[in-house]
């Protein structure tokens, strides 16, 4: 970054690590933290350390909680049903069902998916953990709600395996068209998908 | 439909030139340097919104320009409705804003979408090396035209490709001792299931091909060669774990096979840490009279198969779309008279054919007047008046 003073060159770096940020972007977001007042940079860099410091990872669930929370709200809520497991790749996904207000069981967070590539096998995600809930016997139902790739079934299998012998019913997600859409519009795979798994239709 | 006109600005060595084809066979004529190849390509182009050469879009535009266009007028036989695709693409200072893009009469569409509309089929002298060269190429060949016939084996092939990057990255690990066999599982499934369709779609594809190149290859060999008859196969990884092999291409068997070569191969396979069964390790095998062509045919001979595998490839397009614009590139200079003559009398006859050629007077008189040829030079292109 020739012609630039340090302090300004080393923030755009910083910014250009960030996932979907250029340098553009990066000089773009610093110019305008230049621009901003104090406090309010000053509010950025305290919820970035907090983030960092006040964070943990809840030791029923993984999933993100409060650092001091353990277990985390949801594992904490005893009107949910404990014997119901619903097994997610990220903590985001977590909150895509949590906003349908349709399952009203637990989760259990991944951290990631296997991948061979990147190397995460089944040592990488937290699949013992998983298999640590479930080995009491107490629960009736896990749901694999990895998401429908390559790598996300390649999990959903692995875990399938693993849970089989220890609770009454594993499930996967259906997998299908989008409410709303149009068949026309919608591809190839995600309508054989939908007619691989068409039920009856119920009267 | 059928290429009527197709009209270039700033593309490659041309600011701006014009070809009106006939409904059959049309000559490019031209030294070498001229010109002619840049016309095939800039066809190809516009019939797949993509080059043959290059990734690199701006080489395409002549230089110092900011942006190239390639115009197919194309019109319908059979008296329909014609249409006018338009590719633009952005030179290497393109204006502000400006994208590559694909337009069908004045609506934009996206690039590689045409292949109900219009198809094109190529040859490039590099494409000698189909027979000559590694297997990875005659599989390109393969796969290039079951992705155009089929969706769902273009699919099949992308998702190949990554349960196979995946599974080479896992039997590595377990190689290290980083991971263990039984995370092996699923994607022995997986390479199992695609794998088993890619190759029963080769192998039909194979089959298809092989009962149409005989015929053309004869058409273009000189009489004492006839006896030589060329003949297609597919040399699968499955060994003896595909005893049903010679019943043909049921899909059904082929599963089962890969999952028993597979287990058979399970203690190699961790030993090298990569796939060792599998349409990736397959090739096509091409062979003249009883004999493989890459170490027994001369170089003319292989010219002849090459045209009579392309023909066929067009062919077989022909049945289920738009039959392709054949582009055959310097395919006659290695070609002797005979053969020559032979082949254009072929041409003649399967739809539109653009040839470029160094020299056209190689051919004979009588053939030469009943086909247009177009002289390229200094960025020009001129119809030359036919020969009486």
């Amino acid at each position: 970054m020739a012609g630039l003073i340090a302090p300004v060159a080393r923030l755009i770096e910083e910014f250009s690590k960030l996932p979907g940020v250029g340098t553009k972007t990066a000089q773009r977001l610093t110019y305008h933290m230049l621009r901003a007042p104090a406090d309010e940079a000053r509010g950025l860099a305290a919820a970035l350390i907090a983030v960092k410091e006040q964070v943990a990872y809840c030791s029923v669930c993984s999933n993100i909680t409060e650092t001091g929370v353990d277990p985390c709200a949801i594992c904490a809520d005893d009107r949910r049903d404990a014997a119901r497991i619903c097994v997610v790749e990220e903590p985001l996904d977590v909150l895509a069902i949590e906003r349908t207000g349709e399952f009203r069981g637990r989760y259990h967070v991944l951290h990631g998916a296997i991948s061979p590539i990147d190397g995460i096998g089944p040592d990488q995600i937290r699949a013992r953990e998983l298999i640590g809930r479930v080995t009491g016997g107490a629960i009736d139902e896990v749901i694999l709600a990895t998401n429908p790739n390559l790598e996300g079934e390649a999990t959903a299998m692995y875990l399938a395996d693993l849970l089989a012998p220890h609770v009454a019913s594993v499930t996967r997600i259906a997998r299908g068209l989008p409410v709303g859409g149009d068949l026309e519009y919608a591809d190839d795979v995600t309508l054989i998908r939908s007619l691989q798994g068409r039920r009856q239709v119920e009267r | 439909m059928r290429l009527a006109r197709l009209a270039l600005e700033q593309f490659r060595s041309y600011e701006s030139a014009e070809l009106h084809l006939d409904p059959g066979l049309t000559i490019v004529a031209g030294p070498n340097g001229a010109g002619k190849t840049n016309l095939l390509e800039a066809v190809f182009v516009g019939v797949t919104g993509r080059s043959p050469r290059t990734v690199a879009d701006h080489e395409l535009v002549r230089h110092g320009a900011p942006f190239g266009r390639v115009r197919l007028d194309l019109a319908d036989p059979a008296g329909g409705e014609g249409a006018r695709v338009e590719t633009v693409v952005p030179g290497i200072e393109p204006p502000a804003g400006l994208r590559k893009r694909v337009s069908v009469n004045g609506l934009a569409r996206r690039s590689g979408s045409l292949g109900e509309t219009v198809r094109a089929v190529l040859f490039r002298p590099e494409e000698m090396l189909l027979l000559v060269g590694s297997p990875s190429e005659r599989r390109r060949f393969l796969d290039a035209i079951l992705a155009q016939r089929d969706r769902r084996t273009a699919r099949d092939l992308v998702e190949l490709a990554r349960v196979l990057a995946q599974r080479n990255a896992l039997l590595r690990a377990i190689r290290r001792e980083e991971a263990t066999a039984d995370g092996l599982a699923f994607w022995d499934d997986q390479l199992a299931v695609i794998g088993a369709r890619v190759t029963a779609s080769r192998l039909a594809l194979v089959r298809e091909l092989g009962a149409r190149i005989g015929p053309l290859h004869d058409a273009v060999a000189p009489p004492d060669e006839l006896g030589d008859a060329v003949r297609l196969g597919y040399a699968d990884s499955l060994k003896d774990a595909w005893p049903e092999r010679d019943a043909g291409e049921d899909g059904s068997t082929l599963e089962p096979a890969f999952r028993r070569r597979l287990a058979a191969v399970r203690q190699k396979e961790l030993w090298n840490g990569v796939s060792l069964v599998g349409p990736q390790r397959d090739d096509l095998v091409v062979e003249l009279g009883g004999r493989d062509v890459a170490a027994h045919a001369s170089r003319g001979q292989q010219r002849t198969i090459i045209l009579a595998l392309k023909l066929a490839e067009t062919d077989l397009l022909g049945t289920d779309g738009p039959r392709p614009i054949v582009l055959l590139d310097d395919l006659f200079s290695e070609l002797d008279p005979e053969r020559s003559a032979r082949a254009l009398d072929l041409l003649a006859e399967r739809g539109q054919v653009l040839v470029t050629m160094a020299d056209p007077s190689a051919i004979p008189v009588a053939r030469r007047a009943r086909v247009p040829i177009w002289q390229v030079g200094d960025g020009r292109l001129s119809l030359t008046p036919r020969v009486a």
